[in-house]
């Protein structure tokens, strides 16, 4: 899959530009705040609608633009496919999704370009709250079964209207009415993530190999304090439901539902040890970017060819050794687009790719001499 | 300075009140009934028509002009059949099918906490008074396939099942018409799971 084409007008501090982009490698150099973040923000904006950076929605909008386009023309599967977005904002952000005059759904349109996306914030899938690595099995989990997506909105509309029902005092008889949603769209979730989980498991093995990670080796589990997950998951739905009816009068009083997928996490230890407090800086940011890599194959086996990867700020916290492999890693993929604020480390161990310079929020394509040292 | 004459003000803000209504559409409908003051009068005098004729049906809340609405009043629909749904227009939708042939029960909405919609503010108890005092055969939940209409038949299920009632929930599957290879995974698994025997 490569982005053959990107437009972008009012994301970001991006100034309003067209770029043709190229296959394989392309390294981005600039000084801090050049752009070269909000530039591959774009690109996993355009495939994603989401960033890799914990921002919220609205601030994708340049600073006193109340709305931003972004376009791309994608090429897989031999024939091209042209997509883009139009958010408004509002109070909200709102977008319109497209590919070419036909307007699509987020479920529809998130499978048309979908990108793999690796930054400095990755260290929060080990080291950050259990939101992050679910949000990062979701994911998983929506490229494997897309239909997941709706089941998610669906538990999670049921989860607002359980959790308003009790605080405002009502019947038991409705509570439960929306506990079997829950129970039923919870159940399968769980299920869906188990699978991906098996599938994310066994790539991350293999990523630690190939990046040299010695023994003994990270082990990810499915977390699930309320026993609601884990090995067992026989006759989930009609646990779950047990156990939503049991937890009614203490989650009244909490305001929140205490039990379900959405306070699971991913377990991530090493050696019995979590991992957050057995690993080092550098080793951190090195099994998140094999947990990313895990995830990029698990798509690359679903879609029988390699996503869009961006990779930014790719030399913070790694030695040049680790460095070399990471980069090993992404080159042969159809396209990588990486950026650093250091060029010159990183440009010796790019080989054949291309360097492009962004300055002023705005790529200079092809200006390779500039980068070098 | 507002140009607007007080009348011409009054009138948009009322237009601006109805859904779907924001102040150009507004502005728009005042200039084209200002254009056709004799439109402008008929259109006064059916909202003030309906605005004092139009009621609940007693029986099954579908909108009626007398206590009890024509359908209810019908000795040649089948009595024993009570179609379940959110809002008049639904029973609207399943009645020009020209395939049933029971009476309906509007709720009035679905059950909503976030807007403040519990069963109280639904129809519910007379659906069950209804159900209790007459000889029901069934009862058809049909309320929307959205969180808020599946709990709703869940919650409606669970009211009905002491009275001994058949419950049954309508169908949710593929369009008419439609392609299985076009159809999203949802709805699939859906009216995979809603098939049913050829006999």
């Amino acid at each position: 899959m490569i982005l053959r084409r990107l437009r972008a007008r009012g994301f970001r501090n991006l100034a309003d530009q067209d770029l043709q982009l190229e296959a394989g490698l392309t390294l981005l150099g600039g000084p801090n705040g050049a752009g070269k973040s909000n530039f591959l923000e774009a690109v996993a904006v355009l495939g994603n609608l989401s960033s890799f950076r914990p921002i919220s929605p609205s601030q994708l909008v340049c600073w006193g633009r109340e709305k931003y386009t972004l376009a791309g023309v994608v090429r897989r599967a031999g024939s091209e496919v042209e997509l883009r977005q139009d958010a408004r904002l509002t109070r909200y952000l709102t977008r319109s999704l497209w590919r070419g005059g036909r307007r699509l759904a987020m479920g529809e349109y998130l499978q048309l370009c979908p990108v793999a996306p690796l930054s400095g914030y990755d260290r929060a899938l080990v080291v950050g709250a259990p939101e992050e690595r679910r949000r990062f099995l979701d994911r998983v989990v929506f490229h494997l079964h897309p239909e997941a997506l709706r089941l998610l909105q669906q538990y999670r509309r049921a989860l607002r209207q359980r959790s308003e029902l009790l605080a405002s005092g009502g019947g038991d008889g409705a509570a439960e009415a929306f506990e079997e949603i829950l129970a039923s769209s919870g159940a399968r979730l769980i299920e869906l993530r188990l699978q991906a989980l098996r599938a994310l498991g066994a790539c991350l093995e293999a990523e630690l190999a190939e990046l040299g990670w010695p023994a003994p080796r990270p082990q990810v589990r499915y977390h699930a304090l309320d026993g609601l997950g884990g090995p067992d998951a026989t006759q989930l739905g009609t646990r779950i439901r047990s156990a939503l009816a049991r937890m009614r009068r203490v989650d009244a009083q909490q305001r929140r539902t205490s039990v379900g997928p959405h306070r699971h996490d991913l377990a991530i230890s090493v050696g019995g040890t979590p991992a957050r407090e057995a690993l080092s800086a550098g080793q951190t940011k090195l099994l998140a970017v094999a947990l990313r890599l895990a995830a990029l194959a698990v798509l690359e086996q679903r879609l029988g060819s390699s996503p869009v990867v961006v990779f930014d700020d790719v030399d913070a916290e790694l030695d040049a050794s680790t460095l070399m492999r990471v980069l090993a890693r992404l080159a042969g993929r159809a396209q990588v687009l990486i950026s650093s604020a250091r060029p010159e480390i990183v440009v010796p161990v790019v080989k054949g790719g291309a360097v492009w310079w962004v300055e002023s929020g705005r790529v200079k394509t092809g200006g390779a001499e500039r980068s070098l040292p | 300075m507002d140009l607007r004459p007080p009348s011409v003000r009054a009138l948009l803000e009322e237009l601006e009140q109805l859904p779907g209504v924001g102040p150009r559409t507004a502005t728009r409908l005042v200039q084209h009934l200002l254009r056709h003051p004799s439109g402008a009068r008929r259109l006064a005098a059916a909202v003030a028509g309906a605005a004092q004729i139009v009621r609940h049906c007693r029986e099954c809340f579908l909108l009626a002009e007398e206590e009890r609405c024509r359908l209810c009043q019908d000795p040649a629909r089948d009595r024993e059949v009570i179609c379940v749904v959110e809002d008049p227009l639904n029973a609207w939708a399943v009645e020009a099918t020209g395939e049933y042939s029971g009476l309906y029960h509007v709720l009035g909405g679905t059950l909503d906490p976030l807007h403040g919609v519990g069963p109280d503010e639904l129809t519910v108890s007379a659906l069950v008074e209804r159900v209790k005092r007459n000889v029901v055969g069934e009862v058809i939940l049909a309320t929307n396939p959205t969180v808020e209409g599946e709990a709703t038949a869940h919650y409606l299920a669970r009211v009905l099942r002491p009275t001994g009632v058949r419950l049954t929930r309508i169908a949710f599957g593929l369009p008419a018409g439609g392609e299985i290879s076009y159809a999203d995974q949802v709805t699939l698994t859906r009216s995979l799971a809603g098939r049913r025997g050829m006999d």
